[in-house]
């Protein structure tokens, strides 16, 4: 008749504890299950869906090979002209160019690939014009977009460009002062250097005539 | 047209969880667009609790059906989600190591108490794991 004594067993206290820390550890097996099932299920994550205008909006950019084909295109105005004559003036450069594009650019947005070369009297000219172009290209002034395949090829300034114009005077600006000063290297400017110097390169090969 | 059909089409094409506010949001959204739609507009004012009814209807589908995905409520979210069981191809898929799990098994039992005890003392941890948790309750 133990039981009835007065006072709990105290065995019975350390069996309660016992009990619900056998209770706690299930449990944490149980978490585990759910932790390593949980990293081994991946969520479906899409992309957005895409409808009809949306993709209108879309602009993919032009590949160097796109622009040698209109370019192309544009010089065979110029195959039969040419050979009526016998000398011409070789009047153009490569930073003029650059510097009449950019001009062109700042004041009506965006101009079309053959408004370009609308103006472009000789072939030598249609060269230096293309030259420019690659060159902004590649200093990352004007991008060159194709609303959709066979569209006319639009040239506009880059948003890089355009938002460096408008933080500060220096982006673009370095650009047009080199091709101002010709081929004289600016003094005190990196930037303005690569491009004065670049311009000296590209404007080689096109003031040489072309065959 | 089945709400839970419609849910899932939602489910399947969001870029991220849903929970069942935003998913009410959706639908809410979808009727002001387009109310010509009976449908549409029928699902303007639904209750949440319909929703949810239809999620839960929805996944004991996808159960049944024993596809290697599911929908699934994490954390109040709904999403699709593979099965654990086909996480070897998954992982080889997006280039992840498989490794160990991150949780010791002190921090799993000091999870498991906090978990349905809260809110619950240090101290009280302590008692019931017999073991000083300091380490544990760290971040």
């Amino acid at each position: 008749m133990e039981g009835e004594e007065e006072g709990e067993d105290p065995r019975w206290e350390l069996i309660r504890q016992l009990v619900e820390y056998k209770k706690f550890k299930d449990a944490a097996a149980q978490l585990q299950v759910l932790e390593v099932a949980r990293e081994n299920t991946f969520p479906r994550l899409p992309i957005k869906p895409e409808f009809e205008a949306e993709r209108a909006a879309v602009k993919p950019e032009v590949s160097i090979f796109d622009l040698l084909n209109a370019v192309n295109t544009v010089l065979q105005r110029f195959t039969k002209r040419d050979d009526l004559r016998d000398i011409f003036e070789d009047k153009w450069t490569v930073s003029e160019k650059i510097e009449q594009v950019m001009k062109a650019l700042t004041e009506r947005g965006r101009l079309t690939f053959s408004e370009l070369f609308a103006q472009a009297a000789s072939r030598s000219e249609v060269v230096c014009t293309f030259l420019a172009l690659l060159e902004l290209i590649r200093l990352k002034q004007l991008v060159c977009l194709q609303a959709e395949p066979f569209a006319e090829i639009e040239v506009t300034r880059s948003q890089n460009a355009a938002l460096a114009s408008n933080a500060s005077p220096t982006g673009p600006t370095s650009v047009e002062s080199a091709s101002m000063t010709g081929l004289e290297p600016a003094a005190d400017n990196p930037s303005g250097e690569t491009a004065a110097s670049t311009a000296d390169e590209t404007s080689a090969p096109a003031s040489a005539p072309q065959s | 047209m089945d709400l839970k059909f419609i849910l899932e089409s939602i489910l399947f094409s969001a870029q991220k969880p849903l929970s069942v506010k935003e998913i009410r949001d959706v639908l809410g959204n979808a009727a002001e667009q387009d109310d010509a739609d009976a449908t549409v507009k029928g699902l303007k004012k639904i209750k949440e609790a319909d929703v949810t009814a239809a999620l839960e209807q929805l996944a004991q589908e996808h159960e049944d059906a024993k596809r290697s995905y599911r929908v699934a409520c994490v954390a109040g979210s709904w999403q699709f989600v593979t099965q654990p069981e086909f996480s070897p191809w998954l992982k080889a898929l997006v280039g992840v190591k498989a490794r160990p799990p991150r949780l010791s098994q002190p921090a799993l039992e000091t999870l498991a108490i906090i978990a349905y005890r809260q809110p619950i003392t240090r101290a009280e941890v302590e008692q019931i794991r017999g073991v000083n948790v300091d380490a544990r309750c760290r971040p």
